[in-house]
């Protein structure tokens, strides 16, 4: 076994969303800062360890403590938290809020069952709920470099929508339509795995996403008219 | 001594009234111990099972063929088998074996000891906790041999799909509803205990930090558990009388339509939630309290920052509260409350840092004697730092997202549960058991199985942050179909290795208790060489705990007063 991965295992792999690189950069912000607080505590603590314990002729140190110090890793902490919370902020109503979603994207209607994923299309009228509507299972795909906002719903369990290459998450929660948006940037084939436990065969319950160029996404969706007629 | 001017109150003579209807708060502690330390192995016996499938995926365990017939036929585990494994491993230790042990057997033997008191402060009501836990883990460990076997939805059973599974859940159920009660029964109990019966001079900041942990947990067991009681009451009225508090209308399961509307499945979460956050800071908090005295103690040092220890933990136990919805940030929920509670949750990581960097702060320029006790106490800190640094990606709303659900959140917990709250009770199982049993346990073999324990567990749960990182979803019973994650399986396999050498490392502990118990080194009152009031009486301590009520006059942490005769200052001499 190689164990390079316990250390290479902490570089996320390249994210194909157009917001993957700002939540990939806020990560490696906290990795380094958490990092840093990681190493230097732990040296302490060896550190510590190996000087101080109990040696002959050698008496411990008789204080209660220092108001200064207190005051300076109480707050030093603070504002590095509060900053990280801050720099996650924008980016958190970008990818979330509604009314910050890019306008015109194209709208798929995500609905989960144990243990299936339905993707629903409006079709070429452009209408949800017209006879025209496209619905594949399981595997669907999305245009290269368009806005796609997904409104994710189950009608049984909560499941679990995961994208991970595209850095997008939203459970599946019956009763309650959850709205979230992507734009891929690379072409191919992504997994959709399911994250909410859902029942017996929760762990099969795998998705493909496949992000087209524009002309084979319409080639794709003439396609999959064709096989529901 | 001079002789006592009144009569002492005798332990009663018949084995029933002194070792099983017991009003008295050691054997109530001893008895709590035990249970939870067979819920613990039971606990620990189904990790095994779990790592079994997922470092040997489809291979045959054939003892378990016949253990378990219709979960594992032949020993070849079903994935719903697998299912209930994951739920009740959790819920075992969790209710059944983490908090009784830190509250009901710590709370019960040491707290009173500590403030000089003769018992409880409602000893009846007491025993009745403990046997009132007891009913709840029968009807726990019934409900494996049910036909339809135990509960199987995981430990924070999401509705709908806990509503529609099968019988075990109502198990599941019925047995929180009653380990409820006995959680808040204890709880007043200890607040109770510690407003009211302290010894002359022991002021609130004379207590040792562990009395100040069970004070503050209990409190906050007591806010926080009636919102689950109320949440499995609704979801019992769920499944049984045909309610909808979780269930919204136009459910499709199993292709039926269920006669269901009203309800919302956000709103099992919000109700769990707000019980489960506090409840993880209920586990750590206790052990967080014993690892402060322990560290004292062995680097014979005052604790540094006392008062910054106190407040902060008071400043968990508050925020805990409202932090709930960082386990909901991509549930659906108002994506606006998600930056609330990321906020909250970045703030209560501040009251984690005071504490460790004040455990460092007693380390330092300290005596430190390497005994068992004090390996734990250094390998929680080592471990809570670890937990607590990858808790802050998870309360980073956008990387929450792709790390939420995965192994990542797997690996963190289980630094804080193992790492922090497992070290916490071996510390202090170490550190009072010559108090309980009178006799020592041996050291060297404490040690080796302190250490053993920290390098294997550490070999176990670091690689799942890698598998998170990732993008490994948890509660899979199998990767197969994923082929990136399944071309990790090296690392499963691994850690599954290392879970086995952990849970066999066990074995050290479990003979060095028990031989030590019986044949172990007389211990004399203070083998620590200890302040607190608990170390000034006998070992085990008598019936009545203080033969004279004890005055206090300072603190527990007068280690190593300059020109002093010796290097500690126990609290009952001025």
């Amino acid at each position: 076994m190689n164990f390079s991965i316990f250390l290479s295992g902490w570089l996320l792999k390249p994210s194909v969303s157009t917001f993957g690189p700002q939540i990939d950069s806020i990560y490696y912000v906290i990795l380094w800062i958490t990092g840093i607080i990681f190493v230097l505590t732990e040296a302490a603590l060896v550190l510590f360890s190996i000087l101080y314990r109990q040696k002959e002729g050698q008496k411990a140190h008789y204080t209660h403590g220092n108001t200064t110090v207190e005051i300076i890793w109480t707050t030093i902490p603070a504002l590095l938290l509060v900053y990280m919370g801050i720099t996650s902020q924008n980016l958190w109503s970008e990818m979330r809020q509604p009314a910050l979603f890019p306008s015109k994207p194209t709208v798929i209607k995500v609905l989960a069952e144990q243990w299936i994923w339905h993707f629903r299309y409006p079709g070429p009228d452009g209408v949800f709920g017209t006879e025209d509507d496209i619905i594949v299972d399981n595997s669907f795909h999305v245009p290269l470099d368009q806005p796609i906002r997904f409104e994710v719903t189950a009608q049984d369990v909560i499941h679990g929508f995961y994208l991970p290459d595209l850095r997008v998450h939203q459970d599946a929660v019956p009763g309650l339509t959850s709205l979230v948006w992507l734009q891929a940037n690379k072409t191919g084939a992504y997994d959709l795995r399911c994250t909410q436990f859902c029942g017996t065969n929760h762990y099969q319950m795998k998705g493909e996403m496949t992000v087209d160029t524009p002309q084979d996404y319409q080639a794709w969706l003439a396609n999959s008219k064709a096989a529901a007629f | 001594m001079s002789t006592p001017s009144h009569t002492l109150p005798q332990a009663p003579q018949g084995f029933l009234r002194k070792w099983v209807f017991s009003t008295d708060h050691k054997v109530i502690g001893l008895q709590y111990m035990f249970t939870s330390l067979l819920f613990l192995l039971l606990g620990g016996s189904l990790a095994m099972l779990i790592r079994w499938q997922l470092g040997f995926p489809g291979k045959a365990l054939s003892f378990m063929g016949t253990l378990a017939p219709t979960g594992m036929p032949a020993g070849h585990m079903l994935p719903d088998f697998y299912h209930m494994l994951f739920t009740m491993h959790a819920t075992i230790m969790i209710f059944f074996a983490v908090i009784p042990l830190l509250m009901g057997g710590f709370g019960n033997y040491v707290l009173p000891l500590m403030i000089g008191a003769e018992d409880m402060a409602f000893p009846r009501l007491n025993m009745m906790s403990y046997w009132t836990y007891f009913v709840s883990g029968v009807v726990i460990l019934t409900s494996f041999f049910i036909t339809s076997g135990a509960a199987k939805s995981g430990w924070f059973a999401y509705a709908p799909l806990s509503v529609v599974d099968a019988t075990g859940q109502t198990y599941w159920i019925i047995s929180l509803i009653i380990i409820g009660a006995s959680s808040i029964m204890g709880s007043i109990n200890f607040i109770t205990t510690v407003l009211n019966l302290r010894a002359p001079g022991m002021t609130m900041f004379r207590m040792p930090m562990t009395v100040w942990a069970i004070f503050i947990t209990s409190i906050l067991l007591l806010l926080a558990l009636p919102s689950l009681t109320v949440a499995v009451a609704c979801l019992l009225m769920d499944r049984v009388a045909g309610t909808s508090f979780f269930m919204p209308a136009g459910l499709i399961i199993n292709g039926s339509t269920l006669d269901r509307s009203g309800g919302q499945p956000l709103l099992w979460q919000h109700l769990f939630w707000f019980f489960g956050h506090p409840e993880v800071y209920i586990v750590i908090m206790p052990a967080m309290g014993i690892i402060s005295d322990l560290i004292s103690t062995f680097s014979r040092r005052p604790l540094f920052g006392y008062k910054a220890m106190v407040y902060s933990l008071l400043g968990i136990a508050g925020l805990s509260f409202v932090v709930w919805g960082h386990h909901m940030f991509v549930s659906g929920m108002n994506p606006t409350l998600g930056t609330t509670f990321m906020m909250s949750t970045m703030v209560i990581a501040v009251p984690s840092a005071i504490k460790t960097f004040n455990w460092l702060g007693t380390m330092w320029r300290g005596s430190i004697r390497f005994r068992a006790p004090m390996w734990c106490a250094v390998g929680f800190i080592s471990m809570f730092i670890i937990g607590g640094l990858t808790g802050v990606f998870l309360a980073a709303t956008p990387v929450d997202v792709y790390v939420h659900n995965t192994y990542f959140v797997i690996g963190h917990f289980h630094f804080m549960m193992v790492g922090g709250a497992l070290f916490g009770i071996f510390g202090g199982l170490y550190y009072w058991f010559p108090k309980m049993f009178g006799r020592m346990m041996n050291d060297k073999i404490g040690s080796l199985h302190v250490i053993l324990t920290f390098i294997f567990f550490n070999l176990v749960m670091y690689p799942m942050f890698v598998l998170g990182l990732a993008g490994e979803p948890r509660r899979l019973f199998d990767v197969a179909v994923y082929p990136t994650l399944a071309a990790m399986q090296p690392i499963r396999t691994f850690m599954s290795v290392n879970a086995f050498l952990l849970f066999g490392t066990q074995i050290l502990f479990v003979v060095n208790f028990f031989w030590s118990m019986f044949k172990g080194a007389k211990a004399p009152n203070n083998p620590w060489e200890a302040n607190s009031l608990e170390w000034t009486t006998t070992s085990p301590p008598p019936f009545y705990n203080y033969e004279t009520v004890p005055t206090v006059y300072h603190g527990p942490y007068e280690y190593s007063i300059p020109n002093h005769r010796t290097d500690w200052q126990p609290q009952n001499q001025s």
